[in-house]
């Protein structure tokens, strides 16, 4: 009996990991937050007397710019816990003694939580797809490249939940830390950066406008807004991020989110 | 290197406090070595180390030849291992989870197919086949993972308390299933707290204390170097002092302790001709003895003085 290659090993918990996403009640959560996302979107403009939009990107739009919340949830439930729970919930004992290098099971986790978020962004980009087709009769080119963005995005959200799940004790720490970074401290760093009109290009909330963004023609340019308040003159500036360094920030956060948490996860025992 | 498991010098060191301390020992092919210590002795360290789950600050523990500190992947090939009480995924059935552990170790699906069958049913769990794990007992886990530890027929099984957290019907069913493995080619290196579940299945037992091997050698050899035993003895009649005076007078005979009028503990010094000669004298006696039986005192003696000696 030989031993499969590392790549096939970790197709194969890949596999296993996907059937786990599969069926678990989390995937269904991330359905039913797609629907009440889209039905909410689709109620509120009839429920104040308004059309829908005319132009396909437009309306789409509309949609793609709740995305990166559907990311961080994802993130979370898809990232967050995936190894931390090998060692808080024992399933490493199972696991580890098998002649399997742990890299490849890191690999084999991290591919399955890709296809689960390629899965549930798809499932949302199609059904908004319907919408718009069904109401404007036609969809913009630009919804591709607004998918195409936020499999990039989902990717480097997840390696950032990847990098927490390998160093954290428990599950729920976890889980919260991930969805608290994604969505809150992150986004407390865009703010306090823009106050202090530095660009945030670092910060991959602030780069995951673009998933939005790229809907509008033209696309949107940054500009300084000044305020007259009380006989003084507040300047307030409005950055907008560049496709191409979104690109390059998303790529670097994944590049290395992934090199540190495979270099946790290697050299974390199963000591308790 | 002929002997399946081969540990040289192996030592753990968590933060200044050796967990194990240059530890040497040789596990012979198709022997039973029972692994006993008393807690924090060091004795799941060294499993966890050789079976990957912890690094080792120093040292080789070689698994069929191959050094386990640095290809764990290919050390591992031919190895079944308990860990404590290992969890499972409660999303799979046990079918599913030994098709995933068997295809990561390259087995194929016919292979994994039959053998499947062949574990479930030697564990008992073939009606629970289908069934998600997440239902599943601590008992009925217990039994799984030994399942998936023999799902490749592996020579040796590295087994930590594998009655750990079962009932008396599932550590007899347990101890059973070990005992069956004697018909194959095993080499099982097992740890527990049991120890007369040790002299049960275990020809032979190392002894740690401390991260330190103590003594390594067969139960009847460590035995007899403590020179005394404990025998059970039921009689059909009752037994009256007289009776206990006179027995306690035969060579080799320490002391009795009486239970009920038909039962009593001899304490006994001597070598197995000697016993046997002690039963005869007992007969001559007139007594009816129903039963005349070892218990696992002996080695608890053994345990004792051991590690007393050692703090």
């Amino acid at each position: 009996m030989t031993l499969p290659s590392d790549l096939v090993q970790s197709g194969i918990v890949a596999r296993y990991e996907f059937l786990k996403h599969l069926r678990s009640r989390r995937l269904l959560g991330i359905f039913i937050l797609e629907i009440a996302i889209i039905a909410l979107i689709l109620l509120i403009p009839p429920l104040q007397g308004q059309d829908y939009p005319s132009d396909p990107a437009k309306f789409a739009g509309m949609f793609v710019q709740w995305v990166w919340i559907l990311i961080v949830i994802g993130s979370t439930l898809f990232a967050g816990d995936s190894l931390v729970s090998e060692f808080q919930q024992r399933t490493g004992y199972l696991l580890f003694p098998n002649p399997v290098k742990k890299r490849v099971l890191f690999i084999g986790k991290y591919a399955a939580s890709a296809g689960i978020m390629f899965l549930a962004l798809a499932v949302f980009y199609a059904v908004v797809a319907v919408f718009v087709i069904s109401v404007d009769g036609s969809i913009s080119g630009l919804m591709a490249s607004s998918f195409g963005l936020a499999m990039l995005f989902g990717v480097a959200a997840l390696s950032i939940g990847y990098v927490i799940s390998s160093f954290m004790k428990g599950s729920t720490g976890a889980l919260i830390l991930t969805f608290a970074l994604l969505l809150l401290i992150l986004k407390i760093v865009d703010g306090v950066a823009t106050a202090s009109k530095a660009r945030p290009d670092f910060s991959l909330t602030f780069s995951s406008g673009v998933i939005g963004y790229i809907m509008e023609t033209p696309y949107p340019t940054d500009f300084v807004q000044t305020i007259d308040f009380g006989g003084r003159s507040f300047e307030f500036a409005n950055y907008y991020p560049s496709v191409t360094v979104s690109i390059v920030v998303a790529i670097i956060y994944i590049i290395v989110t992934v090199a540190l948490a495979i270099w946790l996860f290697d050299r974390r025992e199963m000591s308790a | 290197m002929d002997d399946p498991i081969v540990i040289e010098n192996l030592t753990k060191d968590f933060n200044g406090f050796k967990a194990v301390d240059s530890l040497n020992l040789k596990v012979e092919r198709k022997s039973f070595v029972g692994f006993l210590g008393p807690n924090g002795a060091g004795k799941t360290t060294t499993i966890k180390i050789l079976t990957h789950l912890l690094s080792a600050s120093g040292g080789q523990a070689y698994l069929n030849g191959v050094d386990v500190t640095k290809d764990p992947k290919n050390a591992l090939a031919g190895v079944g291992a308990v860990v404590e009480t290992p969890e499972f995924y409660p999303y799979l059935t046990p079918i599913e989870t030994l098709q995933y552990l068997g295809s990561l170790r390259g087995m194929s699906n016919e292979y994994i197919q039959r053998r499947t069958k062949e574990v479930l049913e030697t564990v008992k769990m073939t009606e629970w086949s289908k069934t998600r794990i997440g239902k599943f007992s601590k008992g009925m886990k217990q039994r799984l993972a030994i399942a998936q530890a023999m799902i490749h027929e592996p020579h040796v099984l590295i087994l930590d308390e594998p009655t750990s957290g079962l009932d008396p019907r599932g550590m007899v069913e347990v101890r059973n299933i070990l005992q069956d493995l004697r018909k194959g080619d095993y080499t099982i290196f097992m740890s527990s707290h049991l120890l007369t579940e040790v002299q049960e299945i275990c020809e032979s037992v190392a002894l740690i204390d401390r991260g330190k091997l103590l003594a390594h050698g067969s139960v009847a050899t460590l035995v007899e170097g403590t020179g005394s035993k404990d025998i059970d003895v039921r009689i059909l009649q009752p037994v009256d002092s007289y009776v206990i005076d006179r027995i306690s007078n035969f060579e080799g005979v320490e002391r009795i302790v009486p239970g009920d009028p038909r039962h009593f503990t001899i304490t006994f010094k001597g070598r197995e001709e000697d016993q046997a000669r002690l039963l005869s004298e007992m007969q001559t006696l007139g007594l009816k003895i129903v039963s005349f039986k070892e218990i696992g005192v002996a080695l608890e003696s053994l345990y004792m003085s051991l590690i007393k000696d050692s703090r």
